[in-house]
């Protein structure tokens, strides 16, 4: 049953079922570290933790740091500080877990609003601030071209001009 | 520069597979470099959930019975819909055999998307639900292309190791206090003995029976009768759904549960609905409610289409639902009846 290619009838509950198993399966969880302490004062110490032995650099500002503060992310070895600021400020990427798609809102603006048009005398200047003001914003975490700011600002710009053109006529009129 | 750009988009290559969310969002997968990307999006927000390759335990896929069920439901429905575009004539005759055209439609774009299945993700300290891999088919093609990814950073298993694979048992601390830590909501589930669920698929089929009977006979008590369980159907769906959260009843009731929800809601909508258009059509009568009342019960299934096919749902639903309920619930052996009953014998 196990990494077989089809289906089979699960031997407790008769599900057919596929399961891959690989060998992650046998690892162990690794123990929690401890900062080894200092024994020759020659030694180099954590940082931030003067009493404890240093085990390695950390890979963006360079502080030393105990196993204890060693974070290992793909690779890289990173001081507790700097795990947080590249958290906060989004400068690592395989730690972003929520994004804001602001080019999928604009286009949102410029389209939906479509339904009930007086509305898009306010939505179309908002879609077009939202194109204009998140340009250069981080859109989602998959690559993707600016087609939808695009299609927001032409949506958004049509709107507008017709608001222009019926308001000119009403003037002209009166 | 184009180098860099090439880079860029090769990032990650999307995995076959969607699934649509309740209401709005989606679910997609994604390959990495060194993980699987699971992406949640919803109205200009995307939640990520990563698994590296390296974690990687197991994944497993179940095949489940949700697109058969989906079948035999949009199948009644096109039934439902059929009977009266072939019984009426005129412009109500192409309303009921446009609304079965939809329903065909989407019964054979289902027949055409395969069976469904439940894809699972196992590491050291999560089980995840790959949403997006919920069609065999697809799960099959998904499941053989990450194998061989997993197994080029794992490498594979032999088969001396498959027979020690070990066993995860509820009551395994280290693991029991991992998942508790990856996911608070999944905590072990408790023991529901299913009364409110008991109550509530009696109502569905006391509730087709009342309307039934509308093409019998009609009397305003039939329709009060009808009211009042619709009303109760409404509460006790309700607490049913909030009774059976993050516990040990089975999926298929909750799933009916669930439709039941949806079948309520439609009810109480088009109820709603035909009232208002009576009102409308007889103004006399919309500002005594109990004249109102009175007339609505009045109205034969035989000479109104329209409450003729809403009626013909009010009992497939309710007898489809109320019956399935009831056996489902009776099959699990949380029914409390039929406990008694058993511990009786």
């Amino acid at each position: 049953m196990i990494n077989s290619d089809s289906l089979t009838a699960c031997p407790s509950c008769s599900s057919l079922l596929r399961a891959d198993i690989f060998p992650a399966v046998f690892r162990t969880l690794p123990m929690g570290q401890f900062g080894e302490t200092l024994q020759i004062s020659n030694e180099a110490g954590c940082f931030y933790h003067p009493g404890k032995k240093a085990v390695t650099p950390c890979s963006a500002c360079g502080r030393f740091v105990c196993a204890l503060c060693d974070v290992a992310l793909n690779d890289r070895h990173l001081c507790p500080t700097c795990f947080e600021k590249g958290k906060s400020k989004r400068k690592i990427k395989s730690l972003e877990n929520h994004r804001t798609c602001y080019d999928n809102i604009a286009l949102m603006v410029a389209t939906v609003p479509l339904l009930f048009y007086f509305i898009t005398l306010f939505t179309a200047p908002l879609a077009i601030y939202l194109t204009v003001r998140h340009w250069n914003s981080p859109s989602g975490i998959i690559h993707r071209t600016r087609i939808r700011f695009i299609c927001a600002f032409i949506l958004a710009g049509l709107q507008i001009s017709a608001w222009i053109l019926f308001f000119s006529k009403l003037a002209l009129s009166t | 520069m184009t180098n860099n750009m090439t880079k860029k988009e090769k990032e990650y290559q999307k995995i076959r597979g969607t699934k649509k969310g309740f209401l709005i969002g989606k679910y997609t997968l994604w390959q990495g470099g060194d993980h699987l990307l699971q992406i949640y999006s919803r109205v200009g927000v995307e939640d990520y959930k990563r698994f590296y390759f390296n974690d990687i335990q197991a994944i497993i896929t179940r095949k489940t019975i949700a697109g058969k069920i989906q079948n035999i439901v949009l199948g009644l429905l096109l039934l439902l819909f059929t009977i009266p575009a072939v019984l009426n004539d005129g412009g109500w005759s192409a309303f009921w055999a446009a609304l079965a055209g939809v329903l065909l439609i989407l019964v054979l774009v289902n027949l055409s998307r395969g069976p469904t299945c439940e894809t699972k993700l196992l590491t050291a300290v999560q089980t995840e639900k790959l949403r997006s891999l919920h069609r065999l088919k697809n799960a099959i093609k998904v499941m053989d292309r990450l194998r061989s990814v997993i197994q080029s950073v794992q490498g594979r298993l032999s088969r001396e190791d498959r027979g020690k694979i070990p066993v995860r048992r509820v009551n395994d601390n280290a693991v029991k206090r991992s998942s508790q830590q990856a996911d608070s909501s999944k905590i072990l589930p408790r023991h529901e003995k299913g009364r409110f669920h008991l109550v509530l698929f009696s109502l569905l089929v006391l509730y087709g029976g009342l309307t039934f009977s509308g093409f019998l006979f009609n009397h305003v008590i039939v329709t009060f009768l009808s009211t009042v369980a619709g009303i109760c159907m409404g509460i006790f769906v309700i607490i049913a759904l909030v009774k059976q959260h993050n516990t040990d009843l089975s999926n298929v009731l909750r799933v009916i549960t669930w439709a039941s929800l949806g079948f309520v809601s439609i009810t109480f909508v088009t109820g709603y609905g035909v009232s208002m258009v009576f009102a409308l059509k007889n103004p006399g009568l919309a500002h005594n409610q109990w004249e109102l009342f009175k007339s609505i019960s009045s109205l034969s299934p035989w000479e109104n289409p329209l409450v003729l096919g809403l009626d013909i749902f009010a009992i497939c639903g309710g007898f489809i639902l109320g019956i399935s309920g009831l056996f489902t619930l009776k099959q699990s052996g949380t029914c409390p009846i039929y406990q008694k009953f058993r511990l009786s014998v």
